[in-house]
């Protein structure tokens, strides 16, 4: 007996109550107590297991941008994606991984460009491929009030 | 068909996919202790550093050229193992796991299928490195030990791209002639004095001796099937060999039960009694274990939704072939895919990360069990289980155990990176300004 068939721990689905209404202003729907409706966090996140993975952001060259990173932010990246332009990946900038959104601003010449302005965009040139683009960021989780995520975060 | 996939410089490999700093240039990592070298860079090889070579040794070398040096970090390498052989368990129907960074799969009827194996090769090669950003090498072939011979092929030849599929009679006589018959899986250093004395030193040299000749020579049926399976005919199947003529670099035990069960008891008992078989197995080849695996299936055809197995890896803070002690990490393990009212009919301990026995690092932290009055149990509980037939004598598993919720430490490691993948603390960190700020400059 050999076959050994490995599935990540990660797959135990995470179910948390759902709503699908939106925040009722007023009178709430008395349905709404029995809405069966469940949401697996962990299958949401953790598109797949083998190819995703968490990273915690520092920094503030993505600040204010459509993708709301901020410095501490935590986020999912899944690797089996091509990436597109207006992705925000992770890529990889003299040797250094970084965050930035990817951008073709003409046909063939591909950007990475910060979400803050204040910071410069790079010019990458043709496609990019793995030496460029490790994976593409998929979700971003941000606290508003500060507490277990960026106890984890040194500040720099 | 069979294929042979395996990580180049895996623990390297590993490092680099987070730290992009490392690649080209020259980059070693340390074994437990920071004692010996156990995976270089191709640049640390090309500067003639040895495998296993003691740390001290080398660092003069390492002054002299800025190798990179960083201490094992077996919690990633398990993760990335896992995830490099989770994405093989999902693309061939049957995939073997050798070690922690090797599998053969098994493509017998799957040509048609598959289109074109090279391809194949390629696609899984390229999307292992998308995925995992671990670069690997592919070997096709109709044997087992030709698939690792093609492996090797592959690896060493930069023109094949890391693939090599051996489809025909010319192909194989080929890559027969290019490796020496020392580096045949399976012949050991006194066979291969032994062949070479006959004048035998090549693969292909090897490939052409008579049936009666390797049995007399070769120990028997174990000589002949080896020469058989260079002949292009395929003799093992896809477990590991029980016959102990390969040190083995993972050791699995999983069985289907006999009946379906549902109460916790019962499964614990099962995954206590495999560990028990793998721990023996582990000492008769002297190896002590680092990383434990212990998966437990559900019906893949009942009422229940997959997924089918849940798996759990621990890394174990101090190396260890105590069966005593593997229970109890393997019971931890149970304990966190347990799921009540859930009816289970398999299950599976799988030992990985091996260590030669008597070298593991020793923790500060941790009590060890390993003193010689242990190291005599085993040997003793060892024995009579040899006279008297497996399981005469074992730990009863029904005894109560509390597990204490304390962090694994992992003993001294000067130079570790953290566990990017598995620990929130020790979490992959990006500063996402650092390049840029050069940049303007």
């Amino acid at each position: 007996m050999s076959r050994v068939v490995v599935l990540d721990i990660l797959r135990k689905p995470l179910l948390l109550p759902f709503f699908q209404s939106y925040v009722p202003a007023g009178f709430p729907s008395p349905a709404e107590d029995h809405l069966g409706v469940k949401l697996d966090l962990n299958a949401m996140l953790l598109s797949h297991p083998h190819a995703t993975y968490l990273v915690m952001v520092e920094g503030h060259s993505m600040t204010g941008g459509e993708s709301g990173i901020r410095d501490g932010a935590l986020l999912a990246v899944d690797c089996r994606l091509k990436p597109r332009s207006n992705d925000v990946i992770i890529a990889v900038v003299e040797g250094q991984h970084t965050v930035k959104r990817l951008v073709e601003r003409s046909p063939g010449s591909w950007w990475l460009v910060p979400d803050n302005p204040m910071y410069p965009s790079i010019p990458i040139g043709e496609e990019p491929d793995l030496f460029d683009c490790w994976g593409v960021v998929t979700h971003v989780l941000t606290e508003t009030r500060p507490g277990r995520l960026s106890r984890y975060v040194r500040v720099s | 068909m069979f294929a042979l996939v395996d990580g180049n410089n895996f623990y390297v490999s590993c490092e680099r996919a987070f730290q992009p700093q490392l690649e080209g240039v020259p980059v070693v990592v340390l074994s437990n202790n920071d004692g010996c070298v156990v995976s270089r860079s191709a640049e640390a090889k090309a500067l003639g550093i040895p495998m296993g070579e003691p740390y001290f040794k080398i660092k003069p070398l390492v002054a002299q050229h800025g190798i990179r040096v960083l201490s094992s970090n077996y919690a990633l390498y398990g993760d990335m193992s896992r995830r490099v052989m989770g994405y093989l368990a999902n693309e061939a129907p049957e995939v073997e796991i050798y070690s922690i960074d090797e599998a053969f799969l098994n493509l017998t009827g799957m040509e048609r299928w598959l289109g074109g194996l090279e391809a194949y090769g390629r696609r899984i090669r390229r999307e292992v490195k998308q995925w995992t950003h671990i670069p690997t090498c592919v070997g096709i072939a109709p044997t087992k030990t030709l698939a690792k011979l093609a492996n090797r092929i592959a690896k060493k030849t930069p023109v094949l791209e890391g693939v090599l599929y051996l489809d025909s009679e010319q192909k194989r006589q080929w890559a027969l002639e290019q490796v020496a018959v020392e580096d045949v899986w399976g012949v050991g250093h006194q066979y291969a004095t032994k062949l070479q004395a006959h004048g035998i030193t090549t693969a292909a040299g090897l490939a052409n001796v008579s049936d009666a000749w390797a049995r007399k020579h070769l120990g028997g049926v174990v000589g002949a099937r080896l020469v058989r399976e260079l002949q292009g005919v395929p003799c093992l199947a896809m477990a590991p060999s029980e016959d102990g003529t390969l040190s083995r670099q993972s050791i699995a035990c999983t069985r289907t039960f006999g009946q379906p069960l549902t109460a916790y008891q019962d499964v614990q008992g099962a995954v206590a009694a495999f560990t028990t078989r793998a721990a023996e197995k582990l000492r008769r080849q002297d190896s002590a274990v680092q990383l434990l695996t212990v998966f437990i299936s559900k019906n893949r055809y009942g009422t229940e939704p997959p997924p089918y197995t849940a798996s759990a890896t621990l890394t174990l803070p101090v190396a260890t072939s105590d069966t005593a002690e593997l229970i109890r990490y393997a019971r931890a393990a149970l304990k966190r895919l347990w799921q009540s009212n859930t009816t289970y009919k398999k299950a599976g301990v799988v030992f990985a990360g091996l260590e030669a026995a008597g070298q593991q690092q020793l923790s500060l932290f941790e009590l060890t069990t390993q003193t010689p009055q242990r190291k005599r149990l085993m040997a003793d509980l060892d024995e009579l289980n040899t006279r008297y037939g497996t399981g005469a004598v074992g730990f009863a598993v029904a005894q109560r155990y509390k597990s204490s919720n304390r962090t694994s430490w992992a003993g001294k490691k000067e130079m570790r990176t953290p566990a990017y993948t598995t620990n929130l603390e020790e979490l992959w960190r990006i500063n996402m300004d650092g390049a840029l700020l050069k940049s303007i400059g």
